[in-house]
């Protein structure tokens, strides 16, 4: 490695500290809002006439904080670390880096603030005001500057796939952005009608599909390997994913709206493409299960791995659940209900968050050359995760077909509110999980990377 | 009309696609795929123990606080389920 060995290692990787502790300190923040949120679904009038913890508020503030505050910035630190060892060289720039990491921050202060006093531009996943978005916007450009930088300054040639996977992300990611906050109008965020509704769902599925997704890709692809002591199963055929990732999840936004006037057209392409997604989700998960094959037990003795791998299962839910929900005759039950919302669970908390938090736990000792402050508490997250995440898909799917075949049936809404009750008590008390595995996370990062009495090996 | 927009966006998107790919292919990103295989296996690191630090009192604290949340769920299930 062509590091200099004379720096030492707490100066080493500022960035990717700098998103390990804004990911833990988010995921607090943002489990707590969604917990809040849950409880105001058993009880309605719990915050009431207090504005700003209002649902329709605390709402927004959840998804775009796990989003951008918990998901994203997890998957990114540790792509700040294994974009740069696998190009053989350094950062192109740390200085950069944590300029990016205090913007990063101050943009999801700015939406939490913002989107609490209702300053909204109303739109699913786009609910931040423009100057947010442009900061976000410039936060990613910096971030592919970085890494493109890097990527000149390689000492490898052969970009790996994970390499791939990052730079892909954060480029698609900066376009999307923009069109699906539609920058070019400040004052609205939006376009009118039919059109808006097709940008918004452009850009509302390709924050997981050219988002997270590749980023938790990339992130599986370096450390499964690693975990495993054994080289990727294929780079051929996790190419060949990539590839077809770009090509087939680009098109899939419009099966959210098929129940929608716009062109048909659009919608078989969506209806096809997210069929078609087999293709890019099997090339990655036969690649990263053969190359696991018959060393499940190294996965399970190291904590990133354990997380990392579970991803990768809850992916294959997650997918298989996406594609079904594509055909209209499966959505006309699913659509607009609590299913679509375990779905979103699975994949934003089963899939990318546990790829996250498993790339925090692999990536940490590495950084701080220190073991982790507690593996317990590691491992006692791992399992609030997994019990929280499974428990909110089996009682947001049982609640979500009740009120879909309430729906079909024609039946009133208050009727169907007694009825799922005690699902949404049971998802209050597993958001109650979530939260303090979350406020367990961020103590044990914080001392891993902060006064952590580990000795350097 | 906002065809023209959408399919602006397509077409650039589709070419700087290809135009990537292409690179991709001229530079040799797509040769010598056997030792691309390695390349995430190639990192010289110390190895770091695996084994926790964490003080006594600090990790009891916060585990019984986890403890007291899975109670709090099931009692609140409980209390929804027999009680109202």
């Amino acid at each position: 490695m062509p590091e200099n060995p004379t720096r030492p290692a707490t100066a080493a990787y500022l960035t990717a500290r700098g998103f390990c502790l804004t990911s833990a300190a988010w995921m607090m923040m943002a489990t707590l809002v969604g917990f809040i949120a849950a409880l105001e679904l058993v009880a309605p009038d719990l915050t009431a006439n207090i504005s700003w913890l209002l649902f329709s508020r605390l709402r927004p503030i959840h998804v775009n904080l796990v989003l951008f505050g918990f998901v994203t910035p997890g998957l990114l630190a540790g792509a700040f670390y294994f974009v740069p060892r696998l190009l053989r060289t350094e950062l192109y720039s740390e200085k950069l880096g944590i300029v990016t990491v205090i913007l990063w921050n101050m943009a999801l202060v700015a939406t939490m603030v913002t989107l609490a006093a209702g300053l909204t531009q109303g739109r699913e996943y786009a609910e931040m005001i423009w100057p947010i978005d442009a900061g976000i916007v410039t936060a990613f450009c910096l971030i592919f500057f970085n890494f493109i930088m890097t990527v000149k300054h390689r000492n490898e040639k052969i970009l790996y796939v994970s390499v791939w996977y990052a730079l892909a992300a954060v480029a698609l990611t900066t376009c999307t952005y923009c069109l699906g906050n539609v920058v070019w109008k400040p004052d609205s965020g939006s376009l009118t009608g039919i059109p808006d509704a097709i940008l918004l769902w452009f850009y509302g599925h390709n924050v997981f599909g050219l988002l997270l997704t590749p980023l938790s890709a990339a992130a599986a692809y370096y450390i499964i390997p690693q975990v495993c002591r054994s080289p990727l199963y294929s780079h051929t055929l996790s190419l060949l994913g990539f590839w077809s990732l770009i090509v087939i999840y680009t098109h899939i936004g419009t099966h959210h709206l098929l129940q929608v006037p716009v062109p048909t057209w659009l919608k078989v392409v969506a209806i096809v493409d997210s069929i078609a997604m087999v293709i890019p989700v099997m090339a990655f998960l036969i690649n990263i299960w053969y190359t696991a094959r018959g060393k499940l037990g190294l996965i399970h003795g190291d904590i990133g791995g354990k997380f990392i791998f579970t991803g990768t299962i809850m992916y294959f839910i997650v997918s298989i659940l996406g594609s079904l929900m594509a055909l209209p005759d499966v959505q006309r039950v699913t659509h607009f209900n609590h299913w679509v919302v375990g779905h979103a669970h699975i994949g934003v908390l089963g899939f990318s968050g546990m790829i996250a938090l498993g790339g925090l736990y692999f990536i940490i000792p590495r950084i701080t050359g220190k073991p982790l402050f507690s593996l317990f508490l590691a491992d006692l997250q791992y399992w609030m995760i997994l019990i929280g995440v499974s428990g909110f898909a089996i009682v947001l799917t049982i609640s979500g077909l009740i009120q879909g075949h309430a729906w079909l049936n024609g039946e009133t809404v208050y009727r169907v509110l007694s009825e799922i009750h005690i699902y949404n008590i049971i998802r209050a008390a597993l958001g109650l999980l979530i939260f303090l595995s979350a406020v367990s996370g961020f103590y044990n990062i914080f001392r891993s990377v902060f006064s952590n009495p580990g000795e350097n090996p | 009309m906002y065809y023209p927009y959408f399919l602006a966006y397509i077409l650039t998107g589709v070419f700087i696609g290809i135009a990537v790919f292409l690179w991709a292919l001229k530079n040799g990103q797509f040769s010598d795929q056997q030792r691309a295989r390695f390349l995430a296996l190639e990192e010289v690191r110390p190895e770091v123990a695996a084994t926790s630090h964490g003080s006594g009192f600090q990790l009891y604290f916060i585990f019984y606080l986890a403890l007291a949340g899975v109670a709090a769920s099931f009692a609140l299930v409980g209390y929804a389920l027999f009680f109202q």
